[in-house]
């Protein structure tokens, strides 16, 4: 084993320094950072896997025309992570190379052949100063999550769903500016500006500029962080915590109030709110999860997580939304279009977009997860329920090691219930088998 | 003058009490505080530093002859711990923060940390509890149970029972040395009493507190109670004392 931390691999440190500022190397008789690493090394993975999956077209996905999903899809994928840490910076870099082939059969096309593609992005990065024992400035490119729950954080400005339906995949990052102020061991105030949408292109609206200031305290048995979020189309009070209540037991919520701007909403979803199916006429929205783990002595966790989202379609509006779908589905399927077919679909899809998270008001999910059986197996079980109508989604994810730098995966994805329920719109099954290699 | 019956009678007593009174202060000598004791062995295993940081290679031999390798970064500061596996390459990345009751998972494969329970500390033949620094002063309340020599080394034995219940053991019998103040020899208890591990320490490295240069710990070798012939290895390097802030206990 190495003496020091993190030297898995130098050969590309070279390429590192060479990009990277040297602070204090113009002083001739002051230190160099470079003469206080702290933590150097680069991680390399390469990923490959194959996806196979049965797309419903139904009213919210008329045709598969609304989501556009692949109902195949194959992606080999390089993921150098590359870090250097000497004190008081730190750079991190995660540059993608990426080739992949999918099929996306849809209504306009229903024998299509299958689109290749390759990219190379940068999806993480990271240039970080500490000053003192108290601030610390940061620029980043990240996928930033934060908060105890496992499905849902609507305190989340940046993100509200934390994408564990597809490990596999990466979450793409946003670019931000983020200062923090670290009082004592126990209180941090930070600072969030997103300022770009770097990776993370959403194809309905403009990016918008974010800001989030958070104040976060961790006691011995609980923490709990408060917040303040604003973007051009909303501002938000929340906050999340957990408070470890025995041995055990583990308790959390994320909550928030949020108020959406009605000239943005009119402005980028117009046929939605023509519709009546978005809400002009209510300030502020809650969404909150409630939820607990429990560990077992064995050392598995089953979770469980309830939230409540006010921004979610009534069961009147969920009927509205639905019979519209149908429109849509009986005109592709006769043939005969009329004039509302392109407002219709237009309707759709920004009810859909705006959404994206959780349609519905109520839902409930549970997770069961146990790593290294016989010592080399990961097991992540988990059910998400709609309440509101009844349909649910479960995901299976199995993982496991061969030799010493091999991995292999295999994630099930299925949906239940009723066809007018809201999982059973976009998938009926999702099967996707991966390895990867890591050194 | 010859002594008075009185007087002698006098004399006899006060050389009895003199005699009890030195006798009174040998004994406060040979029994010394526990948490004295208890806080000085724990410098010698990270607790009560201002920060420490050093790395620990598990390595576990089985009962089938099996091995299990793993390397961990591990970062210190009173109740503040955080963990952050380098090896074998399936762990890499994955990390351990531990922030007084307060517990988080964090994995390349998943998304974002995941809150986990004090429970969790237990897992494994070398569990998170022993791989984090000590701080038996803070953690446990300490009774003074006799002395006894262990590898030829006299030693002071110490009942320690937990002070909360956010500790890795309910109950630990502790060996310290009387000459070096180290602890030489743990052996760890359920609350029901049930023997678990036992634990030696060896001391080859050092490490300068204050103006001193202090003996620290090099190796830890736990012993399973119930498969006694699993015996797992804690080796301690690179280590090093240094001042660290909540900015080195996030997980993002």
């Amino acid at each position: 084993m190495p003496g020091h931390p993190r030297r898995h691999n130098r050969i590309c440190f070279a390429a590192l320094l060479v990009m990277m500022p040297l602070p204090y190397a113009h002083a001739e008789d002051e230190p160099s950072c470079l003469d206080n690493v702290v933590e150097a090394g680069i991680d390399w993975e390469f990923i490959a896997y194959a996806e196979k999956a049965e797309i419903m077209q139904g009213s919210l996905n008329p045709g598969n025309l609304i989501a556009e999903l692949p109902e195949q899809k194959e992606l080999l994928e390089v993921r150098p992570d590359i870090r250097f840490e000497c004190a008081p910076f730190t750079f991190a870099l995660s540059p993608r190379l990426q080739a992949s082939r999918q099929k996306v059969e849809d209504f306009l096309h229903p024998d299509p052949e299958a689109d290749s593609d390759d990219d190379a992005f940068v999806n993480a990065a990271l240039v970080r100063v500490d000053i003192g024992t108290m601030w610390s400035l940061e620029a980043s490119r990240q996928a930033l999550l934060w908060g105890p729950s496992l499905f849902f954080s609507p305190s989340n400005p940046f993100s509200r769903v934390n994408g564990r339906n597809t490990p596999y995949e990466e979450l793409k990052g946003k670019d931000f500016a983020i200062v923090r102020a670290f009082f004592g061991s126990s209180s941090v105030l930070s600072f969030y500006d997103n300022f770009a949408e770097g990776e993370a292109e959403d194809p309905i609206s403009d990016f918008e500029h974010t800001y989030a200031l958070t104040f976060e305290y961790t006691d011995f048995a609980w923490t709990a962080t408060g917040l303040y979020s604003q973007s051009e189309s909303e501002q938000a009070f929340g906050g999340f915590g957990q408070y470890t209540l025995n041995d055990y037991i583990v308790l959390f919520t994320d909550l928030a109030v949020s108020k959406v701007d009605e000239d943005w909403l009119a402005d980028t979803f117009p046929a939605a709110v023509q519709s009546g199916l978005i809400d002009m006429d209510r300030d502020w929205h809650a969404g909150i999860t409630l939820g607990g783990s429990y560990s077992f002595t064995e050392g598995s966790n089953v979770s469980a997580e309830y939230y409540y989202n006010e921004n979610g379609l009534t069961d009147v509006q969920a009927d509205a939304l639905l019979t519209t779908g149908q429109r849509v589905v009986d005109q592709l399927e006769s043939g005969v279009f009329t004039q509302d077919f392109a407002s219709d679909t237009n309707v759709l899809g920004q009810v859909v977009a705006l959404r994206q998270a959780a349609l519905r008001q109520h839902y409930v999910a549970m997770q069961y997860n146990k790593n290294d059986i016989a010592d080399r197996l990961d097991v992540v079980l988990r059910w998400t329920y709609g309440a509101a109508d009844g349909g649910s989604l479960a995901v299976a994810d199995f993982n496991t090691t061969v030799g010493e730098n091999g991995r292999v995966f295999l994630t099930l994805l299925g949906t239940f219930g009723d066809d007018e329920a809201e999982f059973r719109q976009f998938y009926d099954y999702r099967a996707t088998l991966g390895a990867s290699l890591t050194f | 003058m010859p002594w008075a019956t009185s007087d002698l009678s006098l004399l006899r007593t006060l050389l009895l009490l003199l005699t009890l009174g030195l006798g009174s202060v040998e004994v406060l000598a040979d029994s010394p505080d526990a948490a004295a004791i208890l806080s000085s062995s724990d410098k010698a295993r990270g607790g009560g530093l201002p920060g420490i940081q050093w790395q620990v290679n598990v390595e576990t031999v089985e009962t089938g002859g099996g091995k299990d390798l793993t390397q961990v970064m591990v970062k210190s500061n009173g109740d503040d711990n955080m963990m952050e596996f380098q090896a074998p390459v399936k762990a890499r990345g994955r990390k351990v923060l531990m922030r007084g009751n307060n517990m988080w998972f964090s994995s390349p494969t998943v998304s974002k940390p995941v809150p986990i329970s004090p429970r969790q500390r237990l897992t494994g033949q070398a569990s998170y509890g022993d791989i984090a620094a000590t701080n038996y002063v803070k953690d446990y309340s300490a009774e003074m149970a006799g002395n006894e020599v262990v590898d030829s080394v006299p030693c002071y034995v110490l009942n320690l029972t937990a002070a909360n219940k956010s500790v890795t053991y309910d109950k630990v019998k502790y060996w310290v040395a009387q000459d070096t103040g180290l602890g030489i020899k743990a052996e760890f208890y359920t609350i029901s009493g049930k023997h678990i591990k036992t634990a030696r320490f060896k001391y080859d490295n050092r490490i300068e507190s204050g103006d001193k240069s202090i003996p620290f710990v090099s190796e830890m070798q736990i012993v399973d109670a119930l498969a006694s012939n699993t015996v797992t290895t804690l080796v301690y390097s690179a280590i090093e004392v240094r001042s660290l802030s909540a900015r080195d206990f996030r997980l993002n």
